[in-house]
């Protein structure tokens, strides 16, 4: 996973203490997106699975980490096409995410 | 100092954007709750600027779009749309339903303050138009007034000398009499046609399509 922090802290306005906000307040929001896309996946409930996974890749797109957003984009676009082709992404993204928030805390 | 309403329910965008615009002098406000009516919000907080996200969990920004150009015009009142690229297709149909211009996630913060400033001054502009085109009607509806009151008032100021040199004579004072109370009518009807005029044709400009 490539962490571009030039890059987000650009997005941030070179404003650190900003970016680490904003960590907090993913750090503190994500875990019930995932949630709700487990919970979606377990029930093929896909237009929860759309909504959540979009929220998760709108939150991701703040960081410009291009593989996890594409890992959540594929999950949102599994929601809208009625279809899990997409869904061992979730293993990787619960995996990811929390190095992703190590890395920008660093 | 400018207000704008931001309506997203992801909590990162709305501390970006609100920490970043407040940073450049606007003044922010956060849609409380999904119930809560947001054209009175609208109202009440006499917002400038809406900044409003496609998709969200309990209400979606077409449904927002809907209520909001159900009570203010483009012109009255700005809507900028949010989406991700994959939204691409909504922008069109979200500018056909009245939003003014659309920015794409994440938000460009420049750009975002580039477009909030193009769209707070057309309003501006246009208001500034009413303004004048507003005082022009006045000034016009003033000038007619004036003149049709002032002729029957001078036509019945005329009659006051004659009443003085016919005082012996019941029937010309009498006559004198009758002219000055029809003039007097015509003043009366002058006026009233003015009375509760509260609007002019350049509301028009601010009506709902």
């Amino acid at each position: 996973m490539q962490v571009n922090k030039a890059k987000i802290l650009e997005h941030f306005d070179n404003d650190e203490e900003l970016l680490q906000d904003l960590v907090m307040v993913f750090e503190d929001s994500y875990p019930n997106d995932m949630a709700m896309i487990e919970k979606s996946i377990a029930a093929s409930d896909f237009p929860n699975l759309q909504l959540y996974a979009h929220s998760l890749k709108g939150s991701l797109s703040h960081f410009f980490v291009d593989e996890l957003h594409l890992l959540a984009k594929e999950l949102e676009d599994d929601g809208r096409n009625k279809c899990l082709d997409h869904q061992n992404n979730f293993t990787v993204l619960k995996d990811q995410i929390p190095k992703l928030i190590q890395e920008l805390k660093k | 100092m400018k207000k704008i309403l931001l309506v997203d329910d992801d909590k990162m965008t709305l501390k970006l954007l609100k920490s970043q615009l407040e940073k450049r002098n606007f003044q922010c406000f956060i849609f409380p709750d999904s119930n809560d009516d947001i054209v009175s919000f609208i109202e009440k907080k006499q917002i400038d600027l809406v900044l409003l996200d496609i998709m969200m969990p309990n209400k979606s920004g077409d449904e927002y779009l809907k209520e909001i150009r159900g009570r203010f015009s483009r012109l009255a009142l700005p809507v900028i749309m949010s989406t991700s690229k994959s939204e691409d297709e909504d922008i069109v149909s979200f500018l056909k339903m009245g939003a003014n211009d659309y920015l794409v996630k994440p938000i460009n913060i420049n750009i975002g303050v580039e477009r909030i400033n193009t769209q707070t001054q057309l309003k501006d502009l246009m208001r500034d138009a009413q303004s004048f085109e507003e005082a022009k009607t006045i000034n016009k509806m003033l000038n007619t007034l004036s003149h049709e009151i002032k002729n029957p008032l001078t036509i019945a100021m005329m009659q006051l000398p004659l009443i003085k040199r016919n005082d012996k004579s019941e029937e010309k004072v009498q006559r004198a009499l009758m002219r000055i109370s029809n003039l007097m009518d015509q003043m009366h009807s002058a006026l009233d046609q003015y009375q509760g005029i509260e609007s002019n044709p350049v509301d028009e400009l601010y009506k709902v399509d």
